[in-house]
């Protein structure tokens, strides 16, 4: 998977002023890469991660997604690649406090009608038995640590199986044990194959990360 | 995508659905309790004036200057709705019934003049077939007691099923002379306003009776310086706008006057005020599942972002929201009819039996049912179509910021 950014901007436009949160981005972004992109706060990390992940409007330029515009897209196919393709982790893991770990994992498997419940299950159950959660499976969220939370969303990420993941601080909340699992984890996605984007603060990503990307006042550098 | 299982799932483990769903239920049960309790009372008064001979007896006074009473018989004979027109002699007339007197009892009873086929029989056969014969319709329960009052003890009846057919001796007005009487046919007191002392027989029979056993009472004579006049009577089917026959009557210059009152009045007055409540509640209800709605939406709002992200669309987001609508609903609804069956059992077997004289039937109104169902499950339909746009406007950026 091929992510193309071609001089990207997004501006909010408040009453009286503009705001510039990514500024005349151009980058390629390719898989078997673990990409992190660091930045001060308010340098537009994230409306960048929201921008790649189709969630967010973008107010000029252009991102192609294996050589197709974005732009191009209706909302059904947007959500059809946000579905297949990017597997997406947030620092507040957002799980749903109603549904079981494995039930969270299968989450975006419903969106396959091809795949019966109990292939679901297994699948989700094997996900997380990986992820070292076999004994954790039927806990609900409230009942799992933060570093156990963020694990469920990982496998939740990755049980469409997508060529793109797309962390948002997925370690900031976590403590450094847990931060290093996720990290060698993220780095076993790259080495696979899939193109890995994380947002972080924390300078122990660059032990990990191959591509190391500083943002600073919307614009993107290495 | 198994939509249903999935709603299913989200209804049973979201703990608000609970007070959704005994709000909702709550209302719904009032509505169908109202229509149902609306519906039973006008059934009620319906009976009443269909089935009671005694609220289609009306006795007419008028001017007996200006009219005879053998012109307003003729009158009121020609009238639209009337069934029967007869004087005084044919109302009614006191008899003893020998065969019946024990130390409850002391046999008196009335004999009232009744039309043909006006009698709502419970067994027996009506009076058409003995239009000038000695036969008697008795209550079935038959309380032959000059002391028969309203509060009178039900058990002191005497059930007249197995005295179908016999004959028995009666007196008449307190004359010594004694004639046979049939007992043809029974009636059912829990319909008439009788306390079980009134049995009827034709017109003609009673007015024979009259003729000749008090013939001098009915003569229209001079006590003490005044006149004295009888009314005159007249029996109508069961037309449902009486007061449009009455001002017609009054124009003829003819007064009628229901021999026993019924209180439309009240009676219509609690069906508007029943009205109204019921239309308030329909708008709370509306009101209360759209407030319902939104509050759910809000409180969805994050999980649906989350969703978005992992690849649903608006319009999946906007189904499952549906879904669980739909499902509170349903749920809802099922809860206020199961109520609703539980308490009008209850008041059927408990606060109805035997506290009135008539039988009130309280039952569910289907088109009630209907109703609360149209409403719990239409509405939740048009707001959601409505939210589909709201839905897929969610913030979803601004959201999973947070
Ligand atoms: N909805 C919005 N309206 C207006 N301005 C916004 C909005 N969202 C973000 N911004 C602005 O865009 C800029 C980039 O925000 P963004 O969230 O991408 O920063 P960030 O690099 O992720 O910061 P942090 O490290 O604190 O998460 C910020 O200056 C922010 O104030
Ligand atoms: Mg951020």
């Amino acid at each position: 998977m091929k992510i193309q950014i071609k001089n990207l901007s997004k501006t909010y436009k408040m009453k009286n002023k503009t705001i510039q949160a990514l500024n005349n981005i151009s980058y390629i972004f390719e898989g078997k890469n673990f990409y992190a992109i660091m930045g001060h706060s308010g340098s537009g990390k994230s409306t960048l991660i929201h921008c790649i992940g189709l969630l967010d409007q973008i107010t000029e330029g252009e991102i192609l997604l294996n050589n197709v515009p974005i732009s191009t897209m209706s909302e059904n196919e947007k959500a059809h690649i946000r579905a297949t393709e990017i597997g997406f982790i947030f620092q507040s893991f957002y799980l749903n406090p109603k549904l079981k770990a494995y039930e969270n994992v299968m989450l975006p498997m419903y969106l396959d009608k091809s795949i019966n419940s109990t292939i679901r299950k297994s699948k989700s159950l094997l996900l997380l038995k990986e992820l070292g959660l076999e004994t954790r499976s039927e806990h609900y969220p409230k009942e799992l640590s933060g570093g156990e939370q963020q694990r469920v969303a990982i496998a939740r990420a990755l049980v469409n199986n997508p060529s793109i993941i797309l962390a948002d601080e997925p370690t900031g909340n976590l403590d450094s044990d847990n931060e290093k699992y996720v990290l060698e984890t993220l780095k076993q996605l790259a080495n696979n194959g899939k193109c890995v984007i994380m947002v972080s603060h924390s300078d122990i990503v660059k032990q990990y990360a191959n591509k190391i990307l500083y943002m600073n006042n919307g614009k993107l550098g290495e | 995508m198994n939509y249903l299982k999935k709603a299913l799932r989200d209804f049973v483990r979201c703990k608000e659905n609970i007070i959704n769903v005994i709000l909702l239920s709550i209302l719904l049960t009032l509505i169908i309790f109202g229509i149902s309790f609306r519906d039973s009372l006008l059934n009620f008064w319906d009976d009443l004036t269909n089935k009671s001979y005694n609220y289609r007896l009306f006795l007419v006074t008028y001017d007996f200057n200006n009219i005879t009473e053998e012109e307003a018989l003729k009158k009121l004979e020609n009238f639209p709705h009337v069934v029967q027109v007869f004087n005084a002699k044919g109302l009614s007339i006191v008899g003893q019934a020998l065969n019946f007197v024990d130390d409850k009892h002391d046999g008196y009873f009335y004999i009232f003049g009744a039309p043909e086929d006006g009698l709502p029989l419970i067994s027996g056969e009506n009076l058409k077939k003995y239009e000038d014969e000695n036969v008697l319709i008795c209550p079935k329960g038959f309380n032959p007691d000059s002391f028969a009052s309203e509060d009178n003890d039900k058990s002191d009846r005497i059930n007249m099923e197995s005295y179908l057919g016999i004959t028995t001796d009666l007196s008449l007005a307190g004359q010594q002379e004694k004639e046979q009487f049939t007992i043809v046919g029974l009636y059912d007191d829990d319909y008439s306003y009788s306390t079980g002392e009134i049995c009827y027989s034709s017109f003609k029979t009673v007015q024979r009776l009259n003729e000749k056993y008090q013939k001098e009472a009915f003569e229209s004579n001079t006590q003490e310086g005044i006149e004295v006049f009888y009314p005159i009577y007249f029996v109508i089917d069961d037309v449902k706008n009486l007061n449009n026959l009455q001002i017609l009557l009054e124009k003829e210059g003819l007064f009628p006057e229901n021999v026993t009152r019924i209180d439309s009045e009240t009676g219509s007055q609690i069906i508007s005020i029943l009205t109204v409540v019921i239309i308030i509640l329909f708008f709370i209800t509306i009101i209360m599942i759209i407030i319902l709605n939104l509050k759910r939406l809000d409180e969805k709002e994050k999980e649906l972002a989350i969703n978005t992200a992992l690849g649903y669309t608006a319009k999946m987001n906007a189904l499952f929201f549906l879904y669980e609508s739909l499902i509170i609903s349903c749920v809802s609804f099922c809860l206020a009819l199961f109520i609703n069956i539980f308490f009008s059992t209850i008041i059927k077997r408990i606060l109805l039996k035997g506290a009135l004289y008539f039988n009130f039937h309280l039952s569910i109104n289907w088109i009630g049912c209907f109703l609360a169902f149209l409403i719990s499950i239409f509405i939740p339909l048009i707001i959601n179509l409505i939210m589909l746009k709201k839905i897929s406007k969610i913030p979803i950026v601004e959201i999973l910021k947070e």
